[in-house]
């Protein structure tokens, strides 16, 4: 009786269908709907019993908001003085109408309050306490309230009629305006077209953008309208009144230009249930700042702070023409929220200028106390902006990006590298909660002056911490992982050329050296990473020699032979190469646990990149079999990030030799493999670009294979999917 | 008044509304019957909501009925979407009562609309003044509510188990884990009978229309 087996199977029990209709439903909740057609032709083996499946969902959906009654018109079209005319806007807050306000024979906007809200006291009383104190707002970029009542059971409030539209129609609605239009673009070579052309405000719009993607404004459009809402902010928190729902949405723009906040104060905050429950509200959760999102204990005092984060966020999308944050699951976008930086805007379009992106990343910082302290600071900074003037805000450190930036990915710092995979560092455990790397860094700042030390300890762990993942695994560094270890190679040559009569302990020294060759290495300066490895390798020889129980010394060692082994094979040595490896992993199978596993995986994946060029196949095939089983090992007993990825990684790689040695047929089983733990790493997170251009790479090669055994069916679709991965987030 | 119509048994709520405004009781009722899956749904939702089903909303309905007979007159409406937009405030009230009643809450006095700031100096202000929006047209809306009578209605010819699985997803708005856990049975089973329900949906609309 659990089951629906009992019935005969209908061709929409197909999981396929039933996973592309998630899909789908996903996409629309997050408020991305995608074109219906063209998503069943993504699908053509279940194209018919997911067009049937989908044709019902979309009655579904569109006739569900009837069935909220907070949707629900109200029954007459008399409320008390005003008559209503006819509904111009709907949302989660309630319709509103067009109205005529009988007494004043006036046009006014009538917003009806969701029943829902009126059935629940404390909501009401609040609805109240808050709509008289939006009525006393007397601002020029205010929306005013003129009325607030309860009529026939209804509770409404009236307000003045604005002609225009809201920022967030003015940002969709774009492209299908100005269709037909020569295309130009930002910095002169074309395609500034006004949307809405009446106000001035011009739209850039992306033909090829992903979901979500909207057109953006100009940057000093954005500006312009970013000093008017903070100047508004600014008056009515000066009067004890705060927004609390500040989004595109509630900032409408008259076709002067002229912006009006509107709903103000009225919102509520959404309770418990609804921060969990699924369905429409996402669309508004995303401009919520992290103190409301925090929810139960840990949330946060909502003041006028929340209102200039969430004034940020919505400059964020103004100018990048994208949410700061797209996640179509709840639970992970509140996540997101509460400990994710979105990426900075510049990331998005170079063209967004630096002090206007330093003024967004001010105003979202997730610590209120590291926003700006009013809205008026903020109108000044971009009013500073738009009249070229240095601005005020100040943007991060080197080092204090790279923190938010490892906490942004947190255990996803790691990123593929197609090529090798190298058992860097591992002296502290992924695991460590990187939210605490930036005050560290901070106080280990200090204590450089004070205590050197302590200082050593501090910046060698802290450094250790921070690259790991990166520093030898991602394909391309970014500018803030650059600048960084311009800074960190600067210390650590520091230690290295330090006069003689104070000597640093030759384990400092040593350290530093490897540290110096890994970063030399990274950043190409092969030559100087020699000679810093060399002189690291001599001084852990020593020190081994000394000590020769000191576990610490001989992973160290390992490491920075292994390190060297990646070195040569970059330059082709394949010889010298293999030496160091082979010398690196017998150092790493005299150590226990964890860290042996770990370090035997990673070299014996180098050493089998180095003999697959040798052409000596059968040992290169012996070492990656050994590394797939070691990562399997590790990925069973713990499921980080990073041996998920270095499994799937091993995997496509074994996968890879064994295609070539004509034994498709094992190799489509790792490869298949392979591509499910990367679809898995890729959807969890969707900001680590790398993720999804090794699934693609995996793809592509169980593609190739496919078509190789002759199954062009599946072929073409693993190329289709391929393709579609490699589209999504350009 | 010439009644021509009153021989032929018409659903068409258009031609029952006349009649019933005549004073014809029976096709009062008959008009009322178009909107009891639609009033009994929403009523549903509401109790799962508000009062965790701690009534049945099926009761609420025939008490809205029963009320709608009664005041009958005082309902000045000539369309449809007014109907409907009566009926449910009705609903809409005993509803509220009964959430008052739950939860041990004073029925308040709410007092009547009260102007506020009325004192906007409206000559400057006259050139603002105009449309917010140009989103949906009152027969747009009319469409839409007209769609959700069909959906209730579609979804009650749907078996019990389909319903549930469309109503606590779309409509409750909980995860499909929620949705399982609720129907007791695992999450591939209801997605499956989620898909099922959808194609279903479709073909019953297809006959309605």
């Amino acid at each position: 009786m659990n089951s629906v087996a009992d019935e005969k199977a209908v061709a929409s029990d197909d999981p396929r269908v039933i996973a592309a209709l998630e899909e789908y439903l996903d996409a629309v909740e997050a408020g991305q709907p995608l074109e219906r057609r063209a998503f069943v032709a993504r699908h053509p083996e279940v194209a018919e019993a997911l067009a049937a499946c989908l044709e019902g969902l979309d009655f579904v959906r569109s006739a569900a908001p009837n069935l909220h009654a907070s949707a629900a018109p109200p029954a007459t079209t008399e409320l008390g003085d005003f008559h209503l005319v006819r509904v111009i806007g709907q949302g989660g807050m309630g319709v509103v109408y067009e109205a005529e306000q009988r007494s004043l024979g006036r046009r006014v906007a009538v917003k009806v309050l969701p029943f829902v809200s009126a059935l629940d006291p404390r909501q009401l009383q609040r609805f109240q306490n808050e709509a008289h104190a939006a009525a006393q707002l007397h601002h020029p970029h205010i929306v005013p309230v003129y009325a607030v009542g309860c009529a026939s059971g209804v509770h409404f409030y009236a307000m003045q009629l604005i002609e225009g539209r809201n920022l967030a129609q003015v940002m969709r609605g774009q492209r299908t305006e100005v269709k037909g239009q020569p295309k130009a673009t930002r910095n002169g070579k074309g395609s500034d077209t006004a949307p809405w052309p009446e106000a001035g405000i011009a739209i850039e719009s992306s033909p090829d953008s992903a979901p979500g993607v909207r057109s953006a404004l100009r940057p000093t459009d954005a500006a312009r309208l970013g000093v008017q809402a903070a100047e508004a902010l600014d008056y009515a928190h000066q009067l004890g009144v705060v927004h609390r729902d500040i989004k595109p949405a509630n900032l409408l723009l008259d076709a002067r230009g002229h912006l009006w906040i509107t709903d103000f104060g009225l919102a509520c905050l959404p309770t418990e249930v609804e921060l969990t429950r699924t369905g429409d509200l996402l669309g508004t959760l995303r401009y919520l700042s992290p103190e409301a999102a925090a929810g139960g204990s840990k949330r946060g005092v909502i003041e006028p702070r929340s209102d200039i984060y969430a004034l940020g966020v919505t400059l964020y999308e103004l100018l990048t023409g994208r949410p700061a944050f797209i996640v179509s699951d709840r639970a992970e976008l509140l996540r997101r929220i509460v400990e994710v930086d979105p990426l900075p805007p510049r990331q998005w379009d170079r063209t967004i200028p630096t002090d206007l992106e330093t003024i967004v990343l001010k105003a979202i910082n997730k610590e209120p106390a590291k926003r700006y302290a009013t809205a008026q600071e903020m109108a000044d900074d971009l009013q500073r902006f738009l009249a070229g003037a240095p601005i005020h805000a100040r943007r991060a450190t080197p080092v204090e990006r790279l923190a938010r930036w490892t906490r942004r990915h947190r255990t996803a710092v790691v990123v593929g590298l197609g090529v090798a995979l190298t058992a860097l560092v591992t002296l502290c455990s992924f695991t460590t909660v990187v939210v605490q790397q930036r005050n560290e860094v901070r106080q280990q700042r200090a204590g450089l002056l004070r205590e050197r030390r302590t200082a050593w300890e501090a910046f060698d762990k802290s450094h250790t911490r921070l690259v790991e993942g990166w520093l030898s695994r991602q394909p391309r560094l970014l500018p803030v992982q650059r600048a960084y270890l311009l800074e960190a190679l600067q210390y650590y040559e520091s230690v290295l050329h330090e006069d003689s009569t104070d000597p640093r302990p030759r384990e400092q020294t040593a350290k530093a050296a490897c540290r110096v060759g890994d970063i030399q290495q990274r950043l190409g300066e092969s030559k100087a990473a020699e000679a810093a490895y060399d002189r690291a390798v001599a001084l852990f020889a020593q020190l081994m020699e000394d000590s020769p129980e000191e576990a610490e010394y001989r992973r160290e060692l390992a490491v920075c032979l292994n390190n060297r082994g990646n070195l040569f094979r970059g330059q082709a040595r394949w010889s010298d190469a293999l030496q160091a490896y082979e010398k690196a992993r017998a150092l790493f199978c005299g150590l226990d646990g964890v860290t042996s596993l770990e370090g035997q995986a990673g070299t014996d994946v180098n050493e089998g990149l180095v003999l697959q060029s040798l052409d000596r196949l059968p040992e290169a095939e012996a070492a990656l079999r050994r590394a797939v089983k070691q990562f399997e090992k590790l990925a069973a007993a713990d499921d980080r990030v990073m041996y998920r990825h270095d499994l799937a990684q091993a995997r496509n790689n074994l996968g890879y030799l064994l295609q070539q040695t004509a034994r498709g047929e094992e190799a489509r089983t790792f490869y298949k493999t392979a591509v499910a733990e990367r679809e898995k790493l890729a959807a969890e997170y969707p900001e680590v670009l790398e993720f999804r251009q090794d699934l693609a790479q995996s793809l592509t090669n169980f593609g190739r294979s496919l078509q190789a055994a002759g199954e062009t069916e599946e072929a073409k679709r693993l190329d289709e999917r391929a393709e579609q991965v490699r589209q999504f987030g350009r | 008044m010439a009644l021509p119509l009153s021989t032929r048994v018409l659903p068409d709520p258009d031609c029952l509304l006349k009649l019933a405004r005549t004073g014809d009781g029976p096709a009062l009722g008959r008009l009322l019957e178009l909107y009891r899956n639609y009033l009994t749904l929403l009523a549903r939702l509401q109790i799962d909501q508000r009062l965790q089903g701690k009534c049945d909303p099926s009761d609420l309905v025939q008490e809205t009925f029963l009320e709608a007979h009664r005041d009958f007159v005082q309902f000045k409406g000539g369309s449809e979407p007014e109907l409907v937009s009566w009926l449910r405030q009705i609903l809409v009230t005993n509803l509220a009562n009964l959430v008052r009643h739950y939860r041990g809450t004073q029925r308040r006095d709410i007092r009547l609309e009260r102007e506020l700031a009325a004192d906007v100096d409206e000559s400057s202000r006259a050139l603002d003044r105009g449309l917010v929006a140009r989103q949906s047209s009152p027969s747009q809306q009319a469409a839409r509510q007209e769609q959700a009578v069909l959906l209730a209605d579609a979804l009650n010819r749907l078996p019990n188990d389909y319903r549930e699985a469309i109503i606590l997803r779309h409509l409750e708005g909980l995860s499909f884990p929620e949705v399982a856990q609720r129907m007791e049975r695992s999450v591939d089973s209801v997605k499956k009978l989620w898909a099922r329900a959808l194609v279903r949906l479709r073909v019953t609309l297809g006959e309605a229309s």
